[in-house]
């Protein structure tokens, strides 16, 4: 029987409505969600692949040790053992539910030290999402973003999330005096309709509104800020300054303000939730990135070391058995040597839903369930399943499950965790202000409209192909 | 008839309407890019004329004027010799060896008979008729992430909104076109 289902893309962090209409069970339509608020129907060429990411040809359907199909009780028996040794890790892809990321907290506590679990956020989400819980900046919502009388896009918030344009150019247009702003590295697609352009390194834009609007705010400034001044005006670089200065008046006298930011650096994030603290109560920080749920990913993680650890370890033989769920760590690692290092590993196991570089290396392959495909909470709502798994493909959390039970550790189940905000001093912004002068790190993978966050699972849709065939 | 609009004011240039174009139509060549000079990107596509050059200059009568305005192309029809391409005057329909590398139209389930179709047939916009007779609007228009495609009337457009219309000299003689004032 036909049915209607609706979920929303986690493609990135805008989560916009989407409908899938299944026959039987079976996927086999995708529509526009119109009754959506974030996209009313719209979609990006992400988005549109998200019915091909179900039904694609090349999707694993059964787990595969030396060429031959393994059943699930087998697959779990075989990776529980090497599992079980202290020099063996788990790493988990960045595109779970919350659930699943309680899960795997569990999962670390009861059956690995949490030194060897890592989840990857190979755009480092996960780093600009604490830094922002840090900062009791005010978070935006879609309203905020389409009533906005000044927007600030840090990068190029347009390449990673299309949708969010419909409503920053709502705002732009809306009246006369409305303006778009971006501080970015280069032109972008935000940059050919912004009024003020701060285009160079992101930090150093950032420093120098920062400066700007606590000498615009005089003595209403936070103390914080009014401590910090010093410091900035003699770190804060002068070029860009003219248009600096510009930018922070305007963004101080819009009625309303969102500083609209996509970007890696955990720095930049902090910077952008000063400027906005400092322009006021309605002025507020809409984040948009790569990874769907990093927000309630970060919340139901505790522990677990960095995927740079690990992968350390992978270096150094500390660790010899791995289980990497969902990341093409060749792909989203690039340039750090993980393909010859992976070779070495005494026992490898990777799942991820489509055939990928890190897969091509493991003893045994497993496949595993999109976002579609599983029940669970994203992006702060909870979501159904609009079809089954393709073929023997198990969620995440499945596949913990299964694990945990041939190792014979009962998982307890795990509950959020609450991080307190920080109250923001002299000393902490002092140091964010030292920091941020030094030059931010390159982005691990650059996102464009047609890739997803790690780059192996939209590579093999039928639009990026045709992308390619047209260069 | 319903024509395609494209908003320059709030066309950001992102692509997603090729992706609905290829998933819907399984054609990928339907937009062009286009740009113009100090005002933007912009898609580029078929325009359905009134009296359209490429149904004038198909020698095997596969592009024809339907009664609901539409211009389509027949894919049995179609033997790929390019006439079409060389007589639309805005650059629209798109070379059949570009179709022919991505070789998929969506006229047979079969891969291998799709590619052999696909190296002679030109892909072209049929502003989603099926999807028209649904009630639905075109697929480009429908996921167009800012809302600047838009599928209406064009002389209601040009009358109740008196836009700024650039179509004219820029693009062609009909006002697709708009600019707001």
């Amino acid at each position: 029987m036909a049915e209607r289902k609706q979920n929303i893309c986690t493609l990135c962090s805008l989560g916009c409505g989407l409908v899938i209409e299944t026959d039987a069970g079976a996927p086999v339509a995708l529509d526009y969600c119109k009754d959506c608020r974030v996209n009313e129907g719209a979609l990006c060429a992400k988005g549109n692949y998200a019915l091909e990411l179900l039904n694609h040809p090349m999707r694993l359907t059964e787990p595969i040790k030396d060429g031959r199909a393994l059943g699930w009780d087998e697959t779990a028996a075989e990776i529980a053992a090497p599992l079980s040794s202290p020099t063996a890790a788990l790493i988990v892809e960045g595109d779970m539910s919350d659930e699943e990321a309680g899960m795997l907290t569990s999962f670390a506590s009861a059956c690995l030290a949490p030194a060897r679990v890592a989840v990857s956020f190979a755009t480092n989400d996960d780093d600009v999402v604490s830094a922002l819980a840090e900062i009791p900046a005010p978070p935006a919502s879609i309203e905020d973003l389409e009533n906005s009388a000044c927007t600030i896009a840090v990068n190029d918030p347009f390449s990673v999330g299309p949708v969010v344009a419909r409503w920053v150019m709502r705002a732009r247009n809306a009246a006369r005096d409305n303006t778009l702003n971006v501080i970015a590295p280069s032109e972008g697609l935000v940059s050919k309709f912004a009024t003020i352009k701060l285009i160079g390194p992101v930090r150093a834009g950032l420093l120098c509104l920062l400066k700007n609007l606590i000498e615009l705010a005089g003595d209403s400034a936070p103390d914080w800020a009014k401590a910090t001044k010093g410091d900035l005006s003699r770190i804060a670089p002068g070029e860009n300054d003219t248009d600096a200065a510009r930018l922070a008046r305007v963004f101080a006298e819009a009625g309303s303000g969102v500083i609209l930011l996509s970007t890696s650096d955990p720095v930049a994030a902090r910077l952008a939730a000063c400027c906005s603290l400092v322009a006021g109560d309605t002025k507020k920080v809409f984040l948009l990135n790569d990874y769907g749920n990093a927000s309630g990913i970060c919340e139901n993680i505790q522990g677990g070391a960095g995927v740079e650890n690990i992968l350390g370890g992978v270096a150094d033989g500390s660790v010899d058995t791995l289980v990497v769920l969902g990341t093409d760590l060749v792909s989203s690692y690039p340039g750090v040597g993980v393909e010859s290092d992976l070779k070495k590993l005494k026992f490898f196991a990777a799942g991820a839903p489509f055939p990928n570089k890190t897969t091509a290396l493991a003893h045994i392959v497993l496949p595993t369930a999109i976002w579609l495909e599983k029940d669970g909470t994203f992006n702060a709502a909870a979501r159904s399943a609009v079809a089954e798994p393709a073929g023997g493909a198990r969620s995440y959390g499945d596949i913990l499950e299964m694990l945990a039970r041939a190792m014979n550790v009962p998982m307890a189940p795990a509950g959020g965790i609450s991080r307190g905000a920080l109250e923001l001093n002299a000393e902490f912004v002092a140091n964010l202000v030292s920091e941020a002068a030094t030059p931010a790190a390159e982005p691990v993978v650059a996102s464009t409209a047609t890739r997803f966050a790690d780059g192996s699972v939209t590579d093999n849709l039928s639009w990026p192909q045709a992308l390619k065939a047209e260069a | 008839m319903k024509k395609l609009l494209v908003d320059l004011d709030v066309c950001i240039g992102c692509t997603s309407h090729g992706a609905a174009c290829n998933r819907v139509n399984h054609e990928t060549m339907t937009f062009r890019a286009g740009e113009i000079e100090s005002v933007g990107p912009i898609p580029v596509v078929c325009r359905h004329c009134e009296d359209p050059a490429c149904v004038k200059a198909c020698p095997r009568e596969a592009m024809r004027k339907e009664e609901d305005g539409t211009v389509r192309r027949s894919a049995n029809l179609c033997s790929g010799c390019r006439s079409c391409v060389l007589a639309c005057p805005f650059g629209v329909l798109a070379d059949s060896h570009d179709v022919a590398r991505t070789g998929n139209l969506g006229v047979s389930d079969s891969p291998q008979e799709t590619q052999l179709l696909g190296r002679f047939a030109m892909s072209k916009c049929h502003l989603c008729f099926d999807r028209v007779a649904e009630g639905k609007v075109p697929a480009c228009v429908a996921t167009c992430p800012t809302g600047a495609l838009k599928f209406e009337e064009v002389p209601e457009v040009v009358e109740d909104t008196k836009k700024l219309l650039i179509g004219a000299h820029t693009l062609g003689h009909s006002p697709y076109v708009r600019r707001m004032s």
